[in-house]
């Protein structure tokens, strides 16, 4: 499997590819990891995520041009927690475990670590969302849960909170 | 004893100066994520933006504010149901019961206006207002260890607490 991975590249995203992130954010299984339905809020925020490209905290996976996967690092503006980040993440639907995610992920912690002196993530995911036993292997702890946070199709889901010493 | 008598409105924009001298308060300031002046007036801009859609109280001892609770309504509808609030009292004002006459009529304005059926905040630990929370039912659900970061390298954890309408 890793030697598969290999043949990945990560590239700091561009903006250009947050075209391909639109694209995965209207699959509604895709979107039932994010807390917005409406696609003006999805373009909210993938403006933020615009503003991240320009600090070079966002990453992009792929292979001869094409984009399997995009992570960045949120990266808070206010002295007092600019210490501590969020983490977003999106893997192609067709090429979930695969271990996309585990490289991106690995490559965002050493970011995080060396180029913004991070010192722990402060993670907001939903309950039953697939990235939730990846976060576990990678040693995040779940600090805490928000139950019915979230309502999507006649369903509450638990919004759970991770955070990771790095 | 003279009590004090104190009557509640929606926010006004002229509020919002009187709400950026609480925070220039160093014991207030140690309670919310921003420090520098600049991340001041951000936050100041971000909630004076919720006075028109009438969801930020002001509490008012004569023709002046002296506290104020603001919700934070989601635009989205997956979260329509619940949200975050803020409740704040001016430095000279705290211990006469203005937090506890504000949350009652902030989870008032919440339930029937807003049509909310969960509340909840985030506090930083040693905070004396989490007792109030804690008097009106409010639940720790989460400690974020290490939120905030002093300008001293004091680091705070964060509290989520939450409650029923």
């Amino acid at each position: 499997m890793w030697e598969l991975l290999s043949s990945y590249q990560i590239r700091y995203t561009e903006k250009k590819d947050l075209q391909q992130v639109r694209q995965w954010l209207k699959d509604p299984e895709t979107r039932r990891g994010f807390p917005f339905d409406e696609d003006e809020v999805a373009d909210q925020f993938l403006l933020g995520w615009e503003q991240l490209t320009r600090f070079q905290a966002s990453l992009t996976v792929v292979q001869e041009e094409k984009i399997y996967a995009v992570g960045a690092i949120f990266l808070m503006p206010y002295r007092k927690v600019a210490h501590q980040s969020s983490l977003y993440l999106i893997v192609d639907k067709e090429h979930r475990r695969q271990k996309i995610g585990s490289l991106l992920l690995n490559n965002l912690i050493e970011l995080a670590k060396t180029r913004f002196k991070i010192e722990l993530f402060q993670l907001e995911v939903f309950e039953g969302f697939p990235i939730l036993p990846l976060l576990g292997n990678f040693g995040f702890d779940i600090v805490g849960k928000h139950p019915e946070y979230m309502r999507d199709q006649g369903k509450s889901f638990a919004r759970i909170y991770l955070e990771k010493f790095l | 004893m003279k009590q004090d008598v104190w009557s509640i409105r929606f926010s006004e924009p002229e509020d919002g100066k009187y709400l950026g001298n609480w925070f220039q308060d160093d014991i207030t300031r140690r309670w919310f994520p921003f420090y520098e002046p600049v991340e001041i007036e951000d936050t100041l801009r971000s909630i004076v933006k919720m006075f028109p859609q009438k969801a930020s109280l002001t509490a008012i001892q004569g023709k002046e504010p002296v506290g104020m609770g603001i919700i934070y309504p989601h635009a989205t509808k997956k979260l329509a149901h619940q949200t975050l609030f803020t409740l704040i009292v001016a430095p000279e004002h705290r211990g006469k019961k203005i937090g506890s006459y504000l949350l009652v009529q902030l989870m008032h304005l919440a339930k029937n206006y807003f049509g909310l059926s969960d509340l909840y905040l985030e506090v930083y630990q040693g905070n004396p207002a989490i007792r109030l929370y804690e008097r009106f039912g409010f639940q720790k659900i989460a400690v974020r260890h290490h939120f905030l970061k002093e300008p001293s390298g004091e680091y705070l954890d964060q509290w989520v607490m939450t409650r029923k309408l």
